[in-house]
């Protein structure tokens, strides 16, 4: 449920069109947002902000049409995800999502040849790795720290299929985690 | 299982960290689209509309009057009318209906703009 400060901003901007009111609720949100766009595009900082952006701009122009049915944050995340299904379907003419995510980061790493206990570069690896299903919903999960009713509410996914992704996702980047553990511990 | 959930959890916290950043919110709400186009194609709108409205009132005043006066008085002989009295009467509720819907609109925004005059604090 949206707190009562948060209430009060929403009808500021819905019903007056209160600029200020919704800049707070920016200030409130905008950290997550941008992290939920920096994990989907693996870390183009550029280019999450720009989506990001846009989700904002979306939900400016849609907040009148907000009615209260979940909370804020949900509906934000829902505007988000979204945001991301357009970027993907446009950028799909030339490539899948999953070439797009693996190959900016394969991309950005080839300049210099990562170390072999580069534990982060492995993690974002993995993660540039899973499907879009799998990645929207360990983000969500994981990053977010959303329940599975959320990220149904939000991506439109039956609970057990987000489960499937979420475990399928988590033994995936576990792997990699383990690997690493391991070789610390060595 | 749990532990692996929160290690997995402060990897990728760690992994994707986003500072808080004033400069993003103001760029923002630069971007924002202001909505006083809306109000400016209302009041078009709402004379567009209300224009057709007068016109076709005048131009067929005598057959809408006409129209009426067939549906009173066979609803008070307590007959239904035919579709042909009835298809005037409802032509015009329903130009009328829209005309009363644009212009609550038109005042919904009206004193949206006067609620943001008002100081603030």
């Amino acid at each position: 449920m949206s707190r009562p400060d948060e209430l009060l901003w929403i009808s500021q901007a819905a019903l007056l069109g209160d600029k200020r009111a919704f800049g707070r609720l920016m200030q409130r949100y905008h950290q997550r947002v941008r992290r939920y766009f920096l994990m989907m595009t693996n870390g183009d900082r550029a280019l999450s902000d720009d989506l990001a952006q846009i989700a904002f701009i979306r939900a400016w122009q849609g907040i009148a049409g907000f009615k209260m049915l979940s909370s804020f944050s949900t509906w934000l995340y829902r505007i988000a995800y979204t945001t991301w299904c357009n970027h993907v379907a446009s950028a799909k003419c030339h490539l899948s999502l999953d070439d797009v995510s693996v190959s900016n980061v394969v991309g950005a790493m080839c300049d210099e040849p990562p170390p072999d206990d580069d534990r982060d570069f492995h993690l974002r690896r993995a993660v540039a790795e899973l499907d879009g299903a799998e990645r929207n919903c360990i983000t969500l999960y994981y990053l977010e720290e959303l329940s599975i009713r959320d990220i149904e509410k939000i991506t439109g996914y039956k609970q057990g299929t987000i489960k499937s992704h979420l475990s399928r996702g988590r033994e995936h980047l576990r792997a990699v985690l383990k690997k690493y553990n391991t070789d610390e511990n060595q | 299982m749990r532990t692996n959930d929160n290690e997995l959890k402060k990897s990728l916290a760690d992994l994707y960290r986003v500072e808080k950043d004033d400069a993003f919110v103001e760029r923002t709400l630069q971007r924002l689209p202001s909505r006083g186009a809306r109000r400016l194609w209302l009041i078009l709108g709402n004379i567009a509309i209300w224009g057709i409205v007068l016109l076709l009132a005048v131009r067929y005043f005598h057959v809408i009057v006409q129209s009426l006066a067939d549906v009173f008085a066979k609803l008070s002989l307590k007959q239904m009318p035919d579709c042909n009295s009835l298809a005037v009467p409802v032509i015009c509720a329903v130009v009328l209906f829209v005309a009363f819907l644009n212009s609550m609109e038109l005042l919904e925004d009206y004193y949206r703009s006067m609620l943001r005059r008002l100081p603030d604090d």
